[in-house]
């Protein structure tokens, strides 16, 4: 199976109807929906904070049958504003989250390369409180991705980050997928966002509405607007030229599209 | 309002906020010129409101006149009802009959009576920025400060309260700052604009003329719209004589004759 979750008619109070999920091993997953959707308690079902008796199948095992500590092993969320440090400095924040066989230079080079990745070098030694908000949620993606989770749950990073450093954001984790071989599962409410995904999913009245390759997913205007999303400027005229016959295919390069109208 | 030669950090600044208009802030560090806005301190320089100079005794009676809403306020356990009366004896108002003040207040933000009884923490978020607002419409502000306001909101609740920062202003004739790094939005909807760089005024008027700038703006690192960024490329890569919109069905129809 190539499948590493999959939910069957999730229920949970009155949230979801004929839910069904299907994430494919190591891709990069978005999944986006308007306020209150129950994208939030979507990640806390799969994380195991919430219960449900529905049907979820992990790594083709019924996740029931796994116990809470091999779930937290497989299964790593960041949800941000929900963070408590066990230790005070960052540097022994990611060394926690190593495994204690690796060698200390081992340990070193893994936390000098996370610590790169997300521009943390300079912030190595100093205390986890004086971090900002950005970066401690920074730091929560550095620390889920050394501790090697099959998948990471990403909640929605709008409240913390502008569209500008969630779209860089997102760029590092499609590499981490890439390079990690991590299933990444990642809320969005930034529709820019899920164009940088392999596969996106668009939840609308209680359901998913939509979901495929990202840029075919978007096409379909009338149901993103419908399920209260907006679609990214260079997509929404795209399509419209589209729907005018002025162009022959979506194009969100702004350069590339004024070459292809005024040759 | 007019701020001259206020003292900010090692600058001095001179601006004025305009009444009865919507005007957008944009850039870095803008936080701390909504506070100097919103008179957290009284700094060094000249502040006139209403013709008035202000000074260290009258400066409470100004700060009643503007409400900052800003996120993460609204994090108590308590109910609705009993938010809005704590706000009443907080910020000692005076009113004659503080139920009908509340449940007006609400009905100006389209908020159910209901919603008194609630805990805070079953609130959406869209919920809680509109409580925050029925919160401060409490005190009769004439300014009202909105801080990075659409942040989270989906696009049907980013239009519920565009409409309601614009009944503010014409209905009830509200002075409205909205301060955000989102010019998509300040391009659309502010009349005028204060650009703030190195805790600085970099740019400063008519929101339909100032985010024409793009070289400026550019070359200051401010965001620019991006219908304004297309249509610039457009007209200036190309020579084609399309105009400044500000919605994509508007710029379609100008492609359409231009083409």
């Amino acid at each position: 199976m190539n499948n590493c979750l999959e939910i069957k008619e999730l229920k949970y109070i009155d949230l979801y109807k004929n839910f069904n999920l299907k994430i494919e091993k190591n891709k990069f997953v978005t999944i986006s929906g308007s306020n209150n959707c129950g994208k939030t308690t979507l990640i806390r079902i799969i994380d195991g904070q919430l219960y449900t008796n529905s049907e979820i199948i992990l790594f083709d095992k019924d996740y029931h049958d796994y116990k809470i500590t091999e779930i937290g092993n497989i299964i790593k969320s960041v949800i941000p504003l929900e963070y408590n440090p066990i230790q005070e400095r960052v540097e022994d924040e990611l060394l926690y989250q190593l495994p204690t066989e690796l060698s200390k230079e081992e340990k070193q080079k893994i936390i000098k390369d996370i610590a790169k990745t997300f521009k943390l070098t300079k912030f190595l030694t100093k205390n986890v409180e004086s971090l900002s908000e950005e970066d401690i949620i920074k730091l929560q993606l550095a620390q889920a991705i050394i501790s090697k989770p099959k998948i990471l749950l990403i909640d929605d990073l709008s409240p913390i980050f502008n569209k500008q450093e969630l779209l860089e954001i997102t760029n590092i984790l499609k590499d981490i997928n890439k390079s990690h071989e991590i299933t990444i599962i990642m809320i969005t409410s930034i529709l820019e966002c899920n164009l940088q995904s392999d596969y996106t999913y668009i939840i609308s009245n209680k359901q998913i509405t939509l979901e495929g390759i990202p840029s075919e997913v978007l096409e379909k205007d009338n149901i993103i607007n419908k399920a209260g999303l907006e679609l990214p400027f260079m997509m929404d005229l795209s399509v419209k030229l589209k729907d005018y016959d002025l162009i022959k295919d979506i194009e969100l390069d702004m350069e590339k599209m004024v070459n292809n109208l005024w040759k | 309002m007019i701020f001259k030669n206020y003292e900010h950090k090692d600058n001095k600044l001179s601006f004025e906020i305009e009444k009865g208009q919507i005007i957008g802030i944009t850039g870095k560090n803008i936080n701390e010129i909504v506070d100097l806005i919103a008179l957290k301190s009284l700094n060094k320089g000249q502040l006139i409101i209403n013709d008035q100079k202000v000074n260290k005794e009258n400066i409470w009676s100004y700060r009643r006149k503007i409400a900052l809403i800003r996120d993460s306020i609204l994090s108590s356990q308590s109910n609705v009802l009993n938010i809005m009366i704590e706000y009443i004896k907080r910020h000692k108002l005076e009113i004659k009959d503080p139920l009908r003040k509340i449940t007006d207040s609400l009905k100006i933000v389209s908020l159910e009576e209901s919603i008194l009884k609630r805990n805070i923490q079953t609130l959406s978020s869209s919920e809680k920025k509109l409580l925050q607002i029925a919160l401060s419409l409490l005190s009769n502000p004439d300014l009202i400060i909105f801080e990075e306001p659409f942040k989270c909101l989906d696009k049907y609740n980013e239009k519920k309260l565009i409409m309601l920062i614009q009944r503010l202003k014409e209905q009830f004739q509200k002075t409205i700052i909205i301060a955000s790094d989102d010019s998509n939005i300040l391009y659309k909807y502010t009349n005028k604009m204060l650009f703030i760089k190195n805790d600085q005024i970099s740019l400063e008027g008519k929101t339909n003329e100032v985010f024409l700038d793009v070289e400026y703006l550019k070359k200051n690192k401010f965001n620019i719209p991006e219908i304004v960024e297309f249509t610039y490329l457009a007209k200036n890569k190309k020579e084609v004589k399309i105009d400044y919109h500000k919605d994509v069905r508007d710029i379609i129809k100008d492609i359409y004759k231009h083409i």
